[in-house]
């Protein structure tokens, strides 16, 4: 995933660019190791602690080994949550991609106007989790929503389903939610395709590709490092997610919009169990990880950086 | 792409398939913002008509007043200083986080020093603990630094780079031809000038889009206000904004919505101001270098 | 390097300009919206213009006071004099968060010599005084009597019993096609101890290591709102998940005829719907009379906390509260029935109607009133969220009402030994 390292002959010149490098790397790197010793390291594993004991922030934290971990199992709405973020991991992050992708490519077309079309798919992004989009939200998939309106002007019937309020959809709704916020990522990939040299295209042009052959082996390529940052991005950001699902369902109904970072939240801040929350907090690392993990191995295979 | 429309003049064809373009890109932009327009009608709708009349996005009356009204907040401090306060956080944020997140990336992204890989999966892995379990230790961390009350706490670690705006910025560095680097490293350059002379110039795309998105998040930062500052003189409008919603009694809804809507401005401005130098791409500012 | 260095210093001389002064001011924090804010605000005004003291407010919104609040006891941080809830003030008791006010009292820095025993015991644990009560609230059912008369039917009376209710509020809908009551102030986990209490139960037995009511009671109680909810007399269950604010409630839109909800609350329905329909009626919760099973509840309490640097300050902020003529004339009882008995008459002859009829009705609900209940455990938010889950589950017909019941049970019991 980093650059490959090449082995020099073992000369006294060669040693000294060695260290040199490594030198020259530890300078540039500097302001994120001192961040990570001075800022991250230490509440990081201080909640690493925290999760083997049980502390409700009010008291002492007190050692009670894997017990949190023990209890995880047994949690039904831990098992709940976990399925609940599943899906809304899988739906949203390739929903989301797709989306920003095809917009992205359609505002670096050469039409009049392009950087205002960008500006509105933009905006909404600007909403995120406002106090704001939760009435939106209700207003627009509620019963007597914006929503029910169009479906009941175009089928001729009243229709007053409650898309944010059934356990069959409100997840959906919430997934719908985060595809309108994909401006974000829409705007990587629009600097990504900006980035790709025209003497690529030029170069097409001459050979007489045709617009989905330039796309297929001039723009995928070149844009794949930027796809898969967005990819992995996508994918942490998805896992974490749960300002949208606190202020719009609080979880509910029947936990069926129950994020496990909502849990997390919960158990940490409602219920004053800290050290529990601590615990999911550090399984939800390892299961981010093994995805992320998945996602850069097979990253050889797909993702062409310049060399 | 933009060759291809570039080479030809103007034919019927053309003209059919520009219009056709345009009507889907309205509509989807219509879509896109009905939800903003609803927000921004009903800021402007007197507070009792909000739900009554919710499908019309014409208040009966415009309330200008709402902002007024809203913008007084609890008459103690109005949004100027909440507003005043977010912008002190954003803009040296920003700054703090572009900047280190540049250098940290080029040392990730171009020089193979010994432990890099093991590096960039330690910072790949502090992006993946919820912030919620970080907020107490942090909290006995920053106070014992004395920083509570102030915004150095939100401010400071931005300076020490920002694992998503590092990594960011590597996907883009990695996508430079290495034969500049190389070009480079004949002419007898340093990596401080490879970095200062070479990829900075190029990088350009990425630096802004990490400094709009740098904006906005420090713009909207809430967990980290809400436990570092206790003086609500120094509250961004991030926390002010949720105070307009109250479980007990009624809510402010068209005040609450006309500073949501002004809330959004300033991060739309800096976009707008941005983004000019994001359509001109590396084409036309790099490579020169 | 050198710019980035400057800057920083720039930001950290911006930020670090927080003066410290000599005669530190009393730390006082509320939760709040922007006008309880407001009056909490003048409130503190008053305070200093009648005392001298300076003071310095630190304020959130209800969930976010609490994220907090928590945070800052962690750090031993918390200001001066906090305002606590029924349901969380025992947790910080136990933790030692928080001053016993005896002393104070003794030495007539809180001055409680108006006040009656009753309204200050359930700030009581153990020997110490912990909380001030900051005013009484207490459940209520509001009627839409204007909505209730246009239907031809009659206003419950205080007697009037639990099915009676839930037929009455059936009968309402099957007469008017609109609603007998309000399904978002059902989901209420206090509506239901009022009902475990009309059955001579409690939520929570004495050791509270298990839950104080038998399972017929829950499952009566549940398959009473299925009742009501699969007769179309409340609102569908998949309307109340996002809850938007007490204005879009069907009763505060004169769509439903009655509701239960807090004496503090009431007034916002009640100003709500003055215009259309008039003032409302109030009346205990139905099934209450003859159990006694209403309660008269501190509507918040008032504490300092075990760390206060500022204790005799934070004391006179309190008894500024309790005992200040003009200051509660300005907060006119909008935080519950003072519960000085000088204040509380002082109040009472200059109310309006609407807030008058609170006042009215409190009197009433105390002879129907027996004892308060102990305070919750720490376990009560989870399971009051778990009494929703299970509850909606009934509703959306997942479950029997004796299976979602006897699930809660379950849940209950083991949260409590937890």
């Amino acid at each position: 995933m980093t650059t490959i390292v090449k082995r020099p002959p073992v000369s006294q010149a060669a040693r000294a660019r060695r260290r040199n490098t490594n030198l020259a790397g530890y300078a540039f790197i500097l302001p994120w190791l001192i961040g990570l010793i001075v800022f991250t390291s230490v509440p990081m594993f201080y909640s690493l602690y925290l999760s083997f004991t049980k502390y409700d922030a009010l008291g002492a934290p007190q050692w009670i080994g894997v017990n949190n971990y023990v209890n995880m199992v047994q949690d039904d709405t831990f098992w709940k949550a976990l399925g609940v973020t599943f899906k809304y991991v899988f739906l949203l992050v390739p929903l989301r991609l797709a989306s920003a992708l095809a917009v992205a490519l359609v505002l670096t077309t050469n039409h009049k106007g392009i950087g205002l079309y960008r500006t509105v798919y933009y905006v909404p992004s600007l909403l995120g989790g406002s106090v704001a989009i939760a009435i939106i939200w209700a207003r627009i998939f509620g019963s007597n929503g914006a929503f029910n309106g169009i479906i009941s002007a175009l089928s001729g019937t009243v229709f007053s389903f409650n898309w944010v309020g059934e356990i069959s959809t409100a997840l959906y709704s919430l997934i719908l939610l985060g595809c309108w916020h994909f401006g974000s990522s829409m705007l990587i990939f629009v600097s990504g395709i900006k980035q790709i040299p025209a003497s690529y295209y030029e170069a097409a042009l001459l050979d007489g590709a045709n617009p989905w052959q330039k796309f297929r082996y001039i723009t995928l390529p070149a844009l794949s490092p930027v796809i898969f940052f967005n990819l992995v991005q996508g994918i942490i950001n998805a896992f974490k997610a749960f300002s949208e699902a606190l202020i719009i369902t609080d979880g509910g109904p029947l936990n069926s919009t129950m994020l496990f970072a909502l849990y997390i939240y919960k158990q940490g801040f409602s219920y004053f169990k800290m050290g529990y929350a601590c615990a999911m907090s550090w399984v939800l690392l390892v299961i981010i990880s093994i995805f992320s993990i998945f996602v850069f191995k097979s990253s050889d295979s797909w993702v062409h950086y310049e060399s | 792409m933009q060759i291809t429309a570039k080479s030809h003049a103007m034919t019927p064809k053309k003209a059919f398939r520009s219009i056709r373009f345009h009507a889907l890109a309205l509509l989807f932009g219509l879509v896109m913002l009905y939800p903003l327009l609803w927000m921004f009608a009903s800021s402007l709708k007197p507070n009792e008509e909000v739900f009554t009349t919710v499908a019309s996005l014409i208040p009966s009356r415009v309330m200008w007043e709402n902002y007024k009204i809203g913008w007084e907040s609890s008459g103690r401090y109005t949004y100027a200083t909440y507003f005043g306060n977010s912008l002190i956080i954003a803009v040296f944020s920003t700054i703090g986080g572009v900047v280190s997140s540049s250098l940290v990336a080029f040392g990730f992204a171009r020089i193979p020093f010994k432990g890099s890989k093991v590096f960039f999966a330690v910072m790949m892995a502090t992006m993946l603990l919820p912030q919620q379990v970080l907020l107490i230790p942090q909290y006995i961390m920053f106070k014992s630094f004395g920083w509570i009350n102030t915004y150095l706490p939100i401010i400071v670690p931005q300076f020490c780079g920002v694992p998503f705006f590092i990594f960011l910025n590597m996907q883009f560095m990695r996508g430079v031809p290495r034969e500049l680097d190389e070009a480079a490293e004949i002419d007898g350059c340093g990596w401080f000038n490879k970095y200062f002379r070479i990829m900075l110039p190029l990088s350009v795309p990425s630096l802004i889009t990490s400094a709009v998105f740098a904006f906005y998040w420090s713009w909207q930062e809430f967990l980290g206000p809400l436990i570092y500052i206790s003086k609500p003189k120094l509250y961004p409008a991030s926390i002010a904004l949720k105070m307009f919603s109250d479980p007990a009694t009624q809510t402010n809804w068209s005040g609450l919505f006309a500073m949501t809507t002004l809330s959004i401005v300033p991060v739309l401005l800096v976009f707008l101001f941005l983004q000019k130098y994001l359509v001109e791409g590396v084409a036309t500012t790099g490579l020169k270098g | 390097m050198k710019k980035l260095l400057a800057v920083l210093l720039a930001a950290m001389m911006l930020a670090a300009c927080v003066p410290a002064l000599a005669d530190e001011p009393v730390r006082v924090a509320w939760w709040g919206s922007e006008s309880s804010n407001k009056v909490y605000l003048t409130f503190s005004d008053m305070f200093t213009a009648a005392t001298g003291i300076e003071y310095e407010a630190e304020y959130l919104s209800w969930g976010d006071y609490w994220t907090k609040i928590n945070t800052l006891a962690a750090a031993n941080d918390m200001p001066d004099m906090v305002r606590m809830d029924y349901a969380y003030i025992k947790n910080y008791v136990d933790k030692g968060l928080l001053l016993d006010l005896t002393p104070l009292v003794e030495a007539g820095k809180i001055n409680l010599s108006d006040v009656a025993d009753s309204a200050i015991s359930g700030g009581r644990f153990g020997d110490g005084l912990y909380g001030i009560n900051a005013g009484s609230n207490g459940l209520v059912l509001a009627v839409n009597a204007k909505l209730v008369a246009d239907a031809g039917m009659e206003v419950p009376t205080n007697e009037m019993t639990w099915d009676e209710y839930v037929d009455w509020v059936i009968a309402y809908h099957e007469k008017t096609g609109l609603l007998g009551t309000d399904l978002f102030n059902l989901k209420d986990f206090n509506l239901y101890r009022v009902f475990a209490r009309q059955h001579g139960e409690e939520l929570y037995n004495e050791a509270q290591d298990a839950v104080g009511y038998s399972l017929e009671t829950l499952t009566k109680y549940f398959s009473d709102l299925k009742k009501m909810h699969d007769a179309g007399a409340v609102q569908n269950v998949a309307d109340v998940t996002v809850d938007i604010g007490k204005e879009n409630y069907p009763f505060a839109k004169a769509e439903a005829a009655s509701t239960v909800t807090v004496t503090d609350s009431y007034t916002t329905y009640a100003k709500l719907l003055y215009d259309s329909c008039g003032l409302l009626e109030l009346r205990i919760i139905p099934g209450s009379a003859e159990t006694k099973a209403m309660f008269v509840k501190p509507s918040q309490f008032l504490s300092i906390s075990a760390n206060a640097e500022q204790v005799d300050k934070a004391a006179a902020y309190i008894d500024y509260w309790t005992n200040g003529e003009d200051a509660n004339l300005y907060i006119n009882g909008t935080r519950g029935i003072p519960i000085s008995a000088k204040i509380s008459s002082l109040v009472a002859s200059n109310l309006d109607d609407i807030s008058a009829l609170a006042f009215d009705y409190m009197q009433v609900m105390a002879e129907y009133a027996s004892d308060l209940y102990a305070p919750d455990p720490v376990a009560h938010t989870e399971i009051g969220d778990e009494f929703i889950s299970q509850m909606t589950s009934v509703l959306f017909g997942n479950a029997t009402p004796e299976e979602a019941a006897q699930k809660l049970i379950d849940f209950s019991n083991k949260a409590l030994n937890n």
